[in-house]
C-alpha cells in the first residue's frame, strides 16, 4: 500500500512537469503579449527592453522556460506579471471559495443521486425506475451555465429571494452548487442504481430478508454500505471535475474563484499566473483521485489485499 | 410429418445465419424505445441542420441586423422572439444546429482515429512503446479539460476549425486507454501468433485481427463523446473562447444573452435547450448502442 503511493506521488512529477511545459508554450504561441498589454502607446524601444529586463521576459522561449521550471522545482510559482504579486499567494487567497463551491454542489449531487438512485434500483423495471433514469440522464446533458443562468432568472430576477452573483453567505451558495452539483447528481445516479442492483440481487440479502431482518434495515444497514464503494470513487473524480470545471459556473456568479482567476489571467497573457493556476488545478485534482483511491481500499478489504500483492 | 419439420428446421438455420452481427444490432437497438427516440431526435437535427444551411442565407437571414425590431418578445411572426440586434432566435438556433453537429462528429473522429490507433499501438506492441504512449495518456488525463481547452483556444485562436482540434485532442487518451484496455486480452492469442507467422504484416493484422475486438467500446464511446464534445464546445463558447460571434453557435448566444437576462429572459431559454435536446439524444443513443452490442452488460 505504502509503496503504491508513494510510486502514485512520484508519477506526478511528470505530470506537472508536462502540464507546466504545455501551458508556458501554449500561452507564449499566444497572439498579443503581455509587454505590449502593460508597456506605454508612445514607449522607446529602450523603455520596452527595461520593461522585459523588469519582468524577467528576456531570452529566447527556452531560456524563459528553463528559469522558470528551475524556481518551479524550488516550489516557486513566480510572480504575476499583472498583479506584480505571488502566484502561489494569489491562488491561495481565491481557493477556499471555489473548494467550498466544488463541496457544496458535491452535497447537492449526493442528496440527488441517493434517493433517486435507490429507489430507482428497489422498483426496477417500472415506471419509476424509467423516471429516475431519464431525470438523470437530463441531469448529465443540460450544460451547468445554462441552468445556473435559469436559477437566476427564476430566483433572482423573477421571485428575488437569492443573490445573483458573488460569495456572501449561505444565500449566495445555493444556486451556484445546485447548477454546478445537478450535472454531476446524473452519473452518480446511475451508479448508485447499478450498485444497488449488484447488492440486490446478493445471497447475504436473502439471508438477512429470510431471517427477518426489516426491510428498512436491510436497504440501510446492509445493502447502501456495500452499494457506497463504487458510489465513492465516482464521487471522487466528480468532486476533482467540479474543481476544474467550475470555470462557467464562476462566470456567470461571480464567484470569486479560482477558475476566473485562470482565464483572466489566460485572456491577460499572464503566462506565469495562468500556467501557475493550471498547475495547481491540475495538483488538486490528481490528490484528489489519489485520496479516493486510497479511501477505496480502507471501505473495501478485498482492494486492500490487491494492493499488497 | 418428420420431414416437413426438419425442412423448417433447415429454413429458420439459413434465415438465422443470413443475419449478420450488425443485423443483430440493430434489431436489439429497436427494442429499446429511449433509444430510438435518440436515433429519431439526432436524424431530426441532422435534417434541421442541413436545411437550414441550405434554406436560410447567412448574411441576410442568420447576422443581419434589424435593430427597430429588438427584443421583440416570443409571439406569432417571432416564436422564439427576436434578440439585442432584432435577429430572429429560432432562425438562429435552427442554424446553430449545425455548428454543434459538426463540431461535436469532426472533433470526436480525430479522438476517435487518434486515441484508437495509439491505443491498439500501443496494446499490440507491449514493452517500452506501450509503457511510453499510456504514461503520456496519464499525464494528459491529469489535466482539467476546460482548462486545457482554454489555454488551446487562446493560443490559437478562435476558429471553429482551432475548437475541432482543440476538443479532439483533449479526448485523444481516453479513447486510447478504451482501445487498449479491449484489446489487451487478444493480444496473446494464438490466431494472432499464426497471422504474424504465416507473414501478414504487423500493420494488416492489427486492422483486420485486433481492431475489431475493439469495436464495441470504441463505437459506444464515440456516441457519447459526441454528447461530450458537444458540452465542451458550447462551454467554451460560453466563455468567449469558442466559435466567433456574430455566427449563432448556442453556447456564444447564450452567452451574450447573459446582458439581458434580466428584462429578456426568453432569449436564455431557447440556445440552452437546443443544447440539452441535442446532448440528450446522443446520451440515449450511446446508452442504447452500448446495450444492444453487448447484452450482457444490460442492468
Amino acid at each position: 500500500m505504502i509503496r503504491y503511493i508513494v510510486k502514485r506521488i512520484l508519477l506526478l512529477i511528470p505530470v506537472i512537469l508536462a502540464v507546466s511545459f504545455v501551458v508556458y508554450f501554449l500561452m507564449d504561441l499566444a497572439p498579443g503579449d503581455v509587454v505590449s498589454m502593460l508597456a506605454p502607446q508612445d514607449a522607446t524601444p529602450e523603455q520596452i527592453e527595461q520593461l522585459k529586463e523588469e519582468l524577467n521576459l528576456n531570452g529566447t522561449l527556452i531560456e524563459r522556460y528553463g528559469r522558470y521550471i528551475l524556481d518551479l522545482l524550488h516550489g516557486d510559482l513566480g510572480d504575476s506579471y499583472m498583479q506584480k504579486r505571488p502566484v502561489m499567494e494569489l491562488f491561495a487567497e481565491r481557493f477556499p471559495a471555489t473548494f467550498k463551491l466544488a463541496l457544496a454542489s458535491q452535497v447537492v449531487a449526493l442528496l440527488i443521486a441517493l434517493p433517486l438512485g435507490i429507489t430507482a434500483a428497489r422498483r426496477r423495471g417500472t415506471l419509476i425506475d424509467g423516471a429516475s433514469m431519464i431525470t438523470a440522464m437530463i441531469g448529465v446533458s443540460m450544460p451547468s451555465f445554462w441552468l445556473a443562468l435559469l436559477l437566476i432568472i427564476l430566483f433572482s430576477s423573477k421571485l428575488g429571494i437569492l443573490p445573483s452573483g458573488g460569495d456572501n453567505g449561505f444565500a449566495s451558495l445555493i444556486m451556484p452548487a445546485i447548477a454546478l452539483g445537478t450535472s454531476q447528481a446524473g452519473s452518480l445516479t446511475r451508479i448508485t442504481r447499478s450498485g444497488m442492483l449488484d447488492v440486490l440481487s446478493s445471497d447475504y440479502l436473502r439471508t438477512a430478508r429470510a431471517k427477518g431482518v426489516p426491510e428498512k434495515t436491510v436497504i440501510r444497514k446492509h445493502a447502501l454500505k456495500n452499494a457506497l464503494i463504487p458510489i465513492i470513487t465516482i464521487f471522487g473524480s466528480n468532486l476533482g471535475n467540479a474543481l476544474g470545471g467550475a470555470v462557467a459556473i464562476e462566470t456567470v456568479f461571480s464567484w470569486p474563484g479560482v477558475g476566473r482567476l485562470t482565464t483572466t489571467a489566460v485572456n491577460q497573457r499572464d503566462t506565469i499566473l495562468a500556467t501557475g493556476c493550471i498547475i495547481m488545478f491540475t495538483l488538486f485534482l490528481n490528490v484528489t483521485l489519489l485520496i479516493v483511491d486510497i479511501a477505496y481500499a480502507f471501505v473495501d478489504p478485498r482492494i486492500k489485499a490487491q494492493y499488497s500483492k | 410429418m418428420t420431414k416437413k419439420n426438419t425442412t423448417i428446421n433447415v429454413e429458420n438455420k439459413e434465415q438465422y445465419k443470413k443475419r449478420s452481427m450488425w443485423a443483430e444490432v440493430w434489431r436489439n437497438y429497436k427494442k429499446n424505445p429511449s433509444a430510438m427516440i435518440g436515433l429519431v431526435i439526432v436524424v431530426a437535427l441532422v435534417l434541421i441542420a442541413v436545411f437550414a444551411r441550405i434554406y436560410f442565407d447567412f448574411d441576410t437571414d442568420i447576422v443581419q441586423q434589424d435593430v427597430q425590431n429588438k427584443f421583440a418578445h416570443p409571439n406569432g411572426e417571432h416564436w422564439f422572439g427576436t434578440d439585442h440586434y432584432g435577429r430572429d432566435v429560432f432562425t438562429r438556433v435552427l442554424y446553430g444546429a449545425s455548428y454543434s453537429l459538426i463540431v461535436g462528429i469532426i472533433s470526436v473522429s480525430i479522438s476517435c482515429l487518434l486515441g484508437s490507433t495509439l491505443g491498439v499501438v500501443a496494446a499490440y506492441y507491449g514493452g517500452i512503446v506501450e509503457n511510453i504512449i499510456m504514461r503520456i495518456c496519464d499525464v494528459f488525463v491529469g489535466i482539467p479539460s476546460i482548462l486545457l481547452g482554454v489555454a488551446i483556444m487562446s493560443a490559437f485562436g478562435q476558429s471553429i476549425a482551432v475548437l475541432m482540434w482543440a476538443i479532439g485532442l483533449v479526448y485523444v487518451p481516453m479513447f486510447a486507454r478504451i482501445a487498449r484496455a479491449a484489446v489487451l486480452p487478444v493480444r496473446d492469442q494464438e490466431y494472432i501468433e499464426a497471422a504474424r507467422v504465416i507473414g501478414v504484416k504487423d500493420g494488416a493484422i492489427m486492422v483486420k485481427h485486433i481492431l475489431p475486438n475493439a469495436l464495441s467500446p470504441i463505437i459506444v464511446q464515440t456516441t457519447m463523446g459526441v454528447a461530450n464534445a458537444i458540452l465542451t464546445a458550447s462551454n467554451l463558447s460560453f466563455l468567449g473562447l469558442g466559435i466567433p460571434v456574430p455566427a449563432p453557435e448556442w453556447g456564444a448566444m447564450l452567452s451574450e444573452s447573459r446582458n439581458y437576462i434580466r428584462d429578456h429572459g426568453y432569449l436564455t431559454i431557447f440556445p440552452g435547450l437546443a443544447i440539452m435536446i441535442t446532448v440528450l439524444a446522443f446520451n440515449l443513443m450511446g446508452d442504447g448502442l452500448r446495450d444492444a452490442l453487448d447484452p450482457k452488460l444490460k442492468k
